[in-house]
């Protein structure tokens, strides 16, 4: 197993005056691959800055692996252009798909849990690593529907398609919680069925409660229900690369430093009791 | 259900709202199915038109908040997102508020639609290395007539019926800004460093930018300017316009005939 990375941030555009004029006590930063995916000009130059002094990961949203689209061969040319220049640690994607018959619904909608899809992502996974030349991780998306085919539940699926496809997984602790309210499951049981020692990095982040259902919708702090299953994580999976994402209301950067601060905490207490155990 | 099938129905539900998808979707106990898959449906359209309002602030400051919205829904209903990413939602918007009424009664619309995928066109266009204005005195003088220029990337012509950058800038310094003036003209857009730069062209100018993009030579470039004035100071114009367009960034190479620089 690797050596973790730390803990880091996504890295967000209104960011950059903070981070190229400060000392953030970030340990690493997450690029969202598609806004680098661009010819030239300031995004790839900033990008570049952050590379000098910061380890680097790609985070995609577009690969749409479970698709029954074609794979985007384009697409993956320009990841493959973007990861060789920047040289990321890893590159993530979804377990889902976001668009078909060519048009792009840019969401991360869920997949039914069938030994037919099953077989497809496998498949696709295979061929996307083989042309990027690594293992990529996959990440479970927060959904607000189940479909009535599905065979087995998410963990179960996310867990097979890792072992047939030999890929690497991101758990995003805040979609584990929004899903397992939103679906009724024990969130347990989610994390005591994902293979620990392919799990890389995990995500946090806030949402927002309606009630009835939780959306995730990256726009507000951790909240205390999700740290205590992020402990339950680290407990399990060891002392993975953690970090937070925030896409709406994006506070300044000092406030997200200190969220971090709270993860290092949790972390380091999960991991007492891990050890203890 | 089966996998394609599947998600072409789920498809459906964003684009057209058929409900072919219910039937594949397990009922739960905490909400009804309706307003499960509206997250998904609500999110569809609220994604896209808040991305046209990001990616057009002056259209959405020209249009008013309540406007903006209605064109952009509209918008998002007529042009599916066919790009692996956002960046490329809104490339069709100036045409689309050029052709669609009541828009299309509206020019400064689509002008600012114009101007702003420009600005973000330029933003993100390839690297290259600018020459600078040191390189004139580097070409010997028989070179001139047949020289002709490589522009960077990110250098853009446009033509706009309205003052719509003027109204750009207000609004890009947080006032409300006026409706532009019908104002026809070319504009010059492009990137210096990584600093985007925008500014209007006399109608002179445009037309020898117009000769010179388009890859003529200089001599076809001065024949560009005779016809917007005398004749005999047409190839000292251009020359200063060349010397502009060298010191503004714009052109990364050049050649003539029998030898290749830059």
């Amino acid at each position: 197993m690797t050596s973790s990375l730390g803990f880091g941030l996504g890295l967000r555009p209104v960011h950059y005056p903070e981070i190229f004029e400060g000392s953030p006590r970030v340990d690493w930063f997450e690029a969202i691959s598609e806004n680098y995916m661009v010819p030239g000009g300031r995004p790839l130059h900033a990008l570049m800055r952050v590379r000098e002094r910061w380890s680097v990961v790609l985070h995609g949203v577009s690969l749409s692996i479970g698709s029954t689209d074609p794979l985007d061969e384009d697409y993956l040319g320009r990841l493959k252009a973007l990861a060789d220049r920047v040289e990321p640690v890893w590159i993530s994607d979804h377990l889902c798909w976001t668009g078909v018959s060519g048009i792009n619904l840019h969401d991360l909608l869920p997949l039914p849990y069938t030994e037919e899809a099953l077989g497809h992502v496998v498949e696709r996974v295979l061929r996307v690593q083989e042309r990027l030349g690594r293992h990529i991780l996959l990440e479970n998306v927060s959904s607000y529907v189940t479909f009535a085919q599905s065979a087995v539940p998410e963990w179960e699926f996310l867990a097979e398609v890792a072992r047939r496809a030999d890929c690497l997984l991101l758990l995003d602790v805040n979609n584990v919680y929004v899903s397992a309210f939103n679906h009724e499951f024990d969130p347990l049981a989610y994390l005591d069925a994902i293979p620990g020692e392919r799990v890389r990095q995990i995500h946090l982040a806030g949402h927002e409660n309606n009630g009835t259902h939780i959306i995730d919708t990256h726009d507000h702090p951790v909240i205390d229900p999700v740290w205590s299953l992020y402990a339950e994580a680290i407990r399990r999976f060891g002392p993975v690369a953690t970090m937070i994402e925030r896409d709406d209301r994006i506070p300044p950067l000092s406030e997200l430093e200190s969220e971090l601060d709270r993860a290092r905490a949790v972390a380091s207490q999960a991991l007492k009791s891990r050890r203890a155990a | 259900m089966r996998l394609d099938p599947l998600q072409r129905a789920f498809a459906g539900y964003l684009l057209d709202g058929t409900d072919e998808i219910r039937t594949a979707v397990r009922p739960s106990s905490k909400a009804d199915i309706d307003t499960l898959l509206g997250v998904y449906r609500h999110g569809y359209s609220a994604r896209l038109v808040e991305v046209l309002g990001n990616d057009f602030p002056g259209v959405k400051a020209l249009a008013g908040e309540e406007e903006f919205e209605k064109l952009a829904r509209v918008y998002v209903a007529a042009h599916p997102s066919h790009g692996f990413s956002v960046r490329s939602f809104g490339d069709a918007l100036s045409e689309f508020l050029r052709q669609s009424p009541p828009y299309s009664e509206w020019p400064a619309l689509a002008d600012m639609a114009a101007f702003e995928a420009a600005l973000a066109d330029a933003f993100d266009a390839a690297d290259a290395e600018p020459m600078g204005p040191e390189h004139m005195a580097s070409l010997p003088p028989p070179a001139w007539p047949t020289l002709t220029f490589a522009f960077h990337p990110s250098v853009r012509r446009l033509g706009l019926r309205t003052a719509a950058p003027a109204a750009w800038s207000t609004q890009n310094a947080g006032e409300l800004p006026e409706e532009p003036a019908t104002q026809a003209g070319d504009w010059l857009v492009w990137r210096q460093g990584l600093d985007v730069k925008y500014r209007r062209l006399d109608p002179d100018e445009a037309a020898a930018l117009q000769a010179a993009m388009a890859g003529e030579d200089f001599s076809a470039i001065c024949e560009a300017l005779a016809e917007h004035g005398p004749e005999e100071e047409a190839a000292f114009r251009a020359a200063g316009l060349i010397r502009l367009w060298l010191e503004a960034g714009l052109v990364t190479g050049t050649s003539h005939q029998g030898q290749l620089s830059g």
